[in-house]
């Protein structure tokens, strides 16, 4: 299920993937109208969200549902930052490390959880921070948030936003890849697959659960001040709870543990519900319904299936290949 | 001071034994599968739906004959999600099978909009606003209704566990299914029948709860989330733990907002989970799991 990028060495891979991102920035704006081109702005922000969620939960294993309360602190941070006169890039790194040290905050004294207790202690948290956003009026002004926020200026112009956006998950998707296919990938993989085994072989699996939270964590922060720079207005709804659960099915639909993955994943979450639109009151029973059969039928997630497709096509080309891929896919 | 003192740990054991029903569902289903149902706060909203909407409004049903019929409903709807939602899930990962069950919150949401209608419905109960007086302090006689249920049901459930052959089946199925069936035991109609009497308790806890607030289609989302949190806080996989979980998270939210602030009292109750957890990170009924090579 995982590394299937491993298949392309990274210099074949970061062209590939700047030309999607040119050609989406070319070819959007073109064809998709204003109010689409926000959703398009949003589900790149979507995917930066469950990129970060990948780290944590794809490769690692570790059950995080914090996602959202970094996304809120990116933002809030970003703002207030610069609401207290700050420049823009000051602010912007001052929000991501105040959102990666809240997530080391987070990552530390949950070391021993495991499963469904870090599951409910991240849940806990980031309700914890929800509630903080609301009613904390001195610093967040309650629940009518924060409007008018200058940001760089592009709140609203949803194709300049386009290209900023595109931009950052091209980094952020390379920068995953070059991680995850690197020695500090391998580690984190084998914290997942057997933590007992990879302490065995001298991997400091405490230092690398904090680690996981702090980095899943910066992205979820930097996925706050996009929104931030995109919409110019925050409010705590946005960072809800519940949300949490939507990036969570966002990285499992799309397939855990793969970058496409959580590309797919975002893609689909983000994208579906207003094409389905035109069924007005039904719509959320229908999506809802469609998870379940998305993962009736695909529980490896939809870059799962883009794979096998792929290797079909391959497996025709060469098909002496055939026996020794088949029981790759059956062991993952 | 006194009387102050016992109304908040009536009222949060009582709203507590409701997290306790829903926690008990969450329990047994994944005791018996493996899977965390996140669905089950929204069987707290349709069981409240069903008997309030339908049963009552529409059919205009007497309450006791309302309750059984709601049950045998939502029941057949339990038995009917074993068989539509996890029995197709079966061997998926277990996180997948979570995401399913997330899809089926959102579309019984929404079903529940369509059928019912966007605004929030009114329900008397048993015994409307009527108000006792205990120790000196009064509270609503639903309260004490609420916990009576809880008591009952535990009765019940003691029962059918330990001395039918039925629970003697399903709990052989949650130690270990695959044996069970090889011992003859018709494993998947037992899970049927696990997942319709944890459906069956969440929509007793629906109807116990509704007198006291709204119906509506998001009734189950907080109900959910703190059952979960008494699984948790007792001991995932643990009855007893379940039972008291529930118990001890209510009167944490009671005294909390009482004693100190009822705007922050999420953040007060959930602060004190994640700091018991610390402690004790297998909760207070768990067993920690020793890893072995």
């Amino acid at each position: 299920m995982t590394g299937h990028q491993a298949n392309l060495p990274m210099r074949t891979l970061a062209p590939l993937v700047i030309g999607v991102c040119v050609l989406c920035g070319i070819i959007l704006p073109r064809f998709l109208s204003v109010y689409y081109l926000q959703v398009a702005d949003v589900t790149l922000i979507n995917i930066l969200l469950v990129l970060g969620l990948n780290f944590i939960l794809g490769f690692g294993g570790q059950m995080s549902l914090a996602q959202c309360a970094f996304f809120g602190i990116g933002a809030y941070g970003f703002t207030l930052l610069q609401a207290a006169g700050m420049p823009v890039p000051v602010a912007a790194i001052g929000a991501v490390t105040l959102s990666a040290a809240v997530g080391m905050a987070l990552g530390w004294p949950t070391l021993r959880l495991k499963g469904h207790y870090l599951a409910l202690c991240t849940l806990a948290f980031a309700l914890i921070v929800e509630r903080l956003l609301v009613n904390w009026e001195g610093l967040t002004n309650g629940a009518n948030g924060i409007t008018a926020i200058p940001g760089i200026g592009l709140a609203g112009e949803n194709d300049k936003m386009l290209w900023v956006l595109l931009a950052i998950v091209a980094a952020a998707y390379l920068l995953q890849v070059w991680i995850a296919n690197g020695p500090l990938g391998l580690r984190i993989r084998g914290l997942r697959d057997d933590p007992l085994a990879a302490q065995a072989v001298g991997i400091d699996i405490s230092r690398l659960k904090i680690m996981l939270f702090v980095i899943s964590a910066a992205y979820g922060g930097l996925a706050g001040i996009c929104y931030v720079l995109l919409r110019g207005y925050i409010s705590p709804d946005v960072f809800s709870w519940q949300s949490t659960f939507s990036y969570l099915a966002m990285a499992v639909v799309g397939g855990l543990g793969s970058s496409l993955g959580a590309v797919l994943g975002a893609i689909l979450y983000t994208f579906v519900p207003e094409l389905l639109r035109f069924m007005q009151e039904y719509y959320f029973a229908v999506f809802g319904a469609m998870v379940i059969l998305v993962i009736t039928f695909f529980p490896a997630g939809l870059a799962g299936l883009v794979l096998s497709v792929f290797r079909n096509l391959r497996r025709r080309e060469k098909s002496y290949a055939r026996s020794d891929v088949t029981r790759h896919e059956r062991a993952a | 001071m006194l009387q102050t003192f016992v109304q908040i740990v009536l009222v949060g054991l009582a709203v507590g034994a409701a997290y306790a029903l829903v926690a008990l569902g969450y329990t047994l289903i994944w005791n018996a599968v493996s899977l965390v149902n996140f669905a089950q706060g929204d069987l707290v909203m349709l069981g409240a739906f069903v008997s309030v909407g339908w049963l009552a409004n529409r059919l205009g049903m007497p309450l006791w004959l309302n309750l059984v019929t709601m049950l045998v409903i939502l029941g057949l709807f339990g038995a009917a999600l074993a068989w539509g939602i996890y029995h197709p899930l079966r061997n998926a990962p277990q996180l997948s099978a979570i995401v399913a069950t997330l899809g089926l919150s959102m579309a019984l949401q929404n079903i529940a909009v369509i059928v019912w209608g966007p605004q929030p419905l009114n329900f008397a109960g048993p015994l409307g606003t009527t108000s006792v007086h205990l120790f000196g302090s009064t509270i609503y006689a639903q309260y004490l209704v609420i916990l009576a249920a809880l008591a009952v049901m535990m009765a019940i459930q003691h029962g059918l566990f330990q001395h039918t052959a039925l629970g003697r089946a399903m709990r052989a199925t949650a130690q270990d299914a695959e044996a069970a069936r090889l011992m003859g035991i018709p494993t998947a109609r037992i899970i049927a029948f696990i997942f319709a009497y944890a459906t069956m308790l969440a929509a007793l806890a629906g109807w116990l709860v509704a007198p006291l607030s709204y119906v509506s289609s998001d009734m189950g989302v907080n109900l959910s989330l703190r059952a979960f949190a008494a699984t948790i806080l007792g001991g995932f996989g643990s009855i007893p733990g379940a039972l008291v979980g529930g118990l001890i998270f209510g009167v944490i939210e009671s005294a909390g907002s009482f004693y100190i602030s009822s705007e922050y009292i999420d953040v007060i109750a959930f602060g004190v989970l994640i700091a018991v957890l610390m402690f004790r990170p297998q909760g207070i009924f768990g067993e920690l799991e020793l890893e072995r090579p």
